[in-house]
């Protein structure tokens, strides 16, 4: 390094003593590890999308798994193409919170003094679409709107029948989880996920994701 | 045994120069501490404790992870050459460097520890105060705009009040003036345990950097508090605001046993306590307050993180809300007390040497100080009376009301000294006016809040937000600039541009009071804390104070810079510029040399302006020195 021999004539003494470290060392590694940090903490879901983009998405098959947090998802975006048969295992993580997981399109809006709340989503991606519960712990309730539950022999007090309920999604109670069997079906394009339980507060505080379906 | 000769501690000077080619000594912390997170991260999530999913990155596998990373990255950025091997009996080829680089790396020179200490300081505070700024921008509008999720707006405040409190209000005065000035003001050449001061610092920046990070994490919600049971429900960036700090209160943990051990055990022989400087009495009674306290939040903290990462139940079991509660504000108010006894004494310290007067009351500013500390442990619940009896209430009512006594006899030994003095108006006489008034308006509203009726009214309001920043920016921050501008002789050689000093007061003065003054308007309007979203009512007061709070924050970074400019190029001064009588001034600023080549003698009261008597001896290489 050419600066590792430096003068240093301001202090008095020692000068022209030999330094043992690189200036240049010192301000590449550390700028450059500041600037990586600032990226990922204001401009991660960028570089993200672009990864995405160039790379593409990684398809979503079989066995999956989505976790719920206080006030977020695991995965919070996801690829599926339709006619997959795909087994999800929905985990409720959060140790002290209800949480519900819809997918649909557009919103249902409910006016308050702040803002236009967002329900639920207008269009409900479960509709006509069957599915099999394969296991259930700790699920609240299961609100079936359009879609064809089949429960096989658990008992189902919790599925809650009948259109003009709400959209179709489960409610798990903290630490709960829900095996779900389906086929995806023919809807390609951008959809969305999210929770809107505790007066709708859940979606805004960002528990949401994206699904992205491709055509069969 | 004198400083220089025993292996690890001394001057760059004294040591044969060895060339010696190694990595920059933070590269190489943040290489061994990088490795070390790698490894002791990834042996608890995949091989002791895999979750599911295997993700790679846990709660208990970052938090065993950080602690690794803090051990490495000390070790790496000297600790181990300076301090380790040597510790152990091995030979040590540690060799301090000289120069700029001495700062950028452990060193075992109180004045480069504090100076380190300073620019950690300084640095947190331009982070934490980019989140304010952020924050305000956010308020300007009564909906979201900046943030898309309210849990970005609450860890925005976290971070902001996390930083001020622990890398800036406990360590600017005492980590950093503390640790540069207080050897010298005590006619010592070393504080007491240099090498554990050499590595405390480097904690500074680690817990600032860990806090600032922790969104990577998740979002928190709790503020500066960390409050149980919320914060078992937060997502996991509470782990990386625990964690932090941990690394900043035991940074103020082992500066405060340091500058205790050095004022007790190594002052001057003539400095009896009846003529020790006013700042060490500051600086001693706040350091009883930290080694009292910072044990007692860093254990309840740790209780946090294991009710977290095992998980205990330790603050969510039935009926124990305000657990935590109580063991916050147990330190949590002395903590205020930490920040601002320091900045009390420094008015005493600088306002004689103003006025060319002798300090009014000595003993009243001493008993002040160790008043305000010993009651500071006994008000902690009046940050709960809303959650309490009236029964409970009352006694906390009244000693929070009875504090305000030994504070005030802050003021009587300032304003004794002032009164009919011939008082010097320039840039730290001006600013410790100032933080006299901020401090003053901080003061009453804190005896309002103390009373139960009012309290309960204007709880978790912005008027709450304003009486402490009154306090903390008002009476500290303001202190802190005044003693930048009075010591820049001594950290420099070199003078401030007085019309600068005095611009850059009266602006931050202006837009410090404009800001903060309507907190109080907006508070008694119903403004609340802690939310992003308010009534639209309150949208145009929010709107004008943004503007002030970000003319504020330019007045800070006008004054950084002028600072930074004098102490490069400004005019070059004399040794004692404003011809204090304190033994800091009589010793040498030079890095490479001891304080005093001989140890002074003192002989007589520092702060008697009204006599020429001698303060004290110092043999020097020209005879002996009489001051």
């Amino acid at each position: 390094m050419s600066d590792s021999v430096s003068q240093n004539p301001s202090e008095g003494s020692a000068s022209g003593a030999p330094v043992d470290w690189s200036k240049r060392q010192l301000i590449v590694g550390t700028g450059a590890l500041a600037a990586a940090g600032i990226v990922a903490l204001f401009a991660g879901s960028g570089v993200e999308n672009a990864v995405r983009s160039i790379v593409g998405p990684t398809v979503q098959s079989g066995n999956f798994s989505v976790y719920q947090g206080d006030y977020f998802f695991i995965p919070n975006y996801m690829t599926w193409r339709a006619g997959d048969l795909m087994t999800m295992t929905l985990h409720n993580s959060s140790p002290t919170h209800y949480h519900e997981m819809m997918i649909g399109k557009g919103f249902d809006y409910q006016p308050s003094q702040l803002q236009d709340l967002k329900v639920q989503f207008h269009t409900d991606f479960w509709d006509g679409v069957h599915i099999n519960v394969l296991q259930a712990n700790g699920v609240d309730n299961y609100v079936e709107n359009k879609a064809i539950i089949n429960t096989n022999s658990l008992p189902a007090p919790w599925l809650i029948k009948g259109v003009g309920q709400g959209n179709t999604s489960p409610t798990l109670m903290p630490g709960g989880t829900l095996v779900l069997q389906f086929t995806v079906p023919n809807k390609p394009g951008i959809w969305h996920y999210g929770c809107f339980v505790q007066g709708y507060i859940h979606y805004l505080a960002g528990m949401r994701g994206t699904i992205n379906i491709l055509p069969a | 045994m004198s400083i220089g000769t025993e292996p690890g501690i001394g001057y760059g000077t004294e040591k044969p120069l060895v060339l010696k080619k190694s990595m920059p000594p933070i590269m190489k912390g943040i290489i061994w501490g990088g490795v070390g997170f790698l490894l002791a991260n990834g042996i608890v999530s995949l091989l002791l404790d895999p979750q599911p999913g295997h993700p790679f990155i846990t709660e208990p596998s970052v938090t065993v992870g950080w602690v690794v990373l803090m051990i490495g990255w000390v070790l790496g950025v000297g600790a181990w050459e300076g301090a380790v091997k040597p510790a152990f009996g091995r030979t040590s080829n540690w060799v301090a460097a000289v120069g700029w680089r001495r700062f950028f790396e452990y060193s075992t020179d109180h004045k480069v520890i504090g100076i380190q200490y300073l620019v950690s300081s300084a640095g947190g505070f331009f982070i934490a105060g980019l989140a304010a700024m952020m924050m305000r921008l956010q308020l300007m509008s009564d909906r979201m705009w900046l943030f898309p999720y309210p849990g970005q707006y609450l860890t925005t405040v976290g971070i902001h009040g996390t930083i001020m409190m622990f890398s800036v209000g406990t360590v600017a005065l005492v980590g950093g003036l503390g640790n540069y000035l207080i050897p010298m003001m005590i006619g010592s050449n070393s504080s007491a345990f240099p090498r554990m001061s050499g590595i405390s610092v480097w904690l500074v920046p680690l817990g600032i950097f860990t806090v600032a990070f922790s969104p990577l994490l998740g979002y928190w919600t709790t503020g500066w508090r960390g409050y149980e049971p919320l914060a078992q429900q937060d997502p996991s960036g509470i782990l990386f605001y625990y964690l932090g700090v941990f690394a900043l209160t035991l940074s103020s943990l082992l500066v405060a046993l340091n500058l205790t051990a050095t004022i007790v055990f190594k002052r001057a022989p003539g400095l009896t306590w009846k003529r020790l400087p006013m700042f060490a009495w500051g600086i001693i009674t706040v350091s009883l307050l930290n080694i009292i306290w910072l044990p007692e939040i860093e254990i309840t903290f740790l209780l946090g993180i294991l009710s977290r990462i095992v998980p205990f139940p330790f603050f969510t079991a039935t009926g124990s809300p305000l657990t935590y509660l109580e063991l916050f504000w147990l330190f949590g108010h002395p903590e205020v007390y930490i920040v601002v006894v320091p900045a009390l004494a420094l008015w005493q310290e600088i306002l004689p040497v103003m006025t060319r007067k002798s300090l009014f009351a000595r003993e009243f500013g001493v008993i002040g100080l160790i008043f305000v500390m010993m009651l500071s442990g006994l008000v902690w619940a009046h940050h709960m009376f809303t959650n309490m009896r009236n029964s409970e209430i009352l006694p906390f009512s009244f000693f929070t009301e009875m504090i305000s006594i030994p504070t005030a006899f802050s003021y009587l030994v300032a304003i004794g000294t002032i009164w009919r003095g011939k008082f010097r108006i320039n840039a730290p006489s001006l600013l410790i006016l100032m933080s006299m008034f901020n401090f003053m308006i901080g003061g009453m509203t804190g005896v309002f809040l103390a009373d139960p009726v009012i309290n309960l009214q204007v709880h978790d309001t912005f008027f709450v937000v304003g009486h402490f920043h009154y306090t903390i920016i008002g009476g500290m921050v303001f202190s802190w600039i005044a003693a930048m501008y009075y010591w820049l002789p001594k950290f420099s050689g070199r003078m401030y541009n007085e019309k600068a000093g005095i611009i850059g007061a009266i602006w931050i003065f202006i837009a410090f009071n404009m800001t903060f003054g309507q907190f109080f308007l907006l508070g008694l309007h119903g403004m609340n804390r802690w939310v992003p979203v308010y009534p639209s009512y309150l949208q145009p007061m929010n709107f004008e104070t943004s503007i002030f709070a970000f003319l504020l924050g330019l007045g800070f970074l006008f004054h950084l810079i002028h600072i930074w400019w004098a102490m490069k190029a400004g005019p070059k001064t004399e040794k004692n510029p404003w011809k204090s009588k304190t033994l800091e001034w009589m010793s040498s600023r030079n890095l490479a040399q001891p304080n005093f080549n001989e140890l002074p003698e003192v002989v007589g009261n520092f702060y008697a302006y009204e006599n020429d008597e001698p303060v004290a001896v110092i043999p020097g290489e020209g005879g002996v020195e009489i001051v």
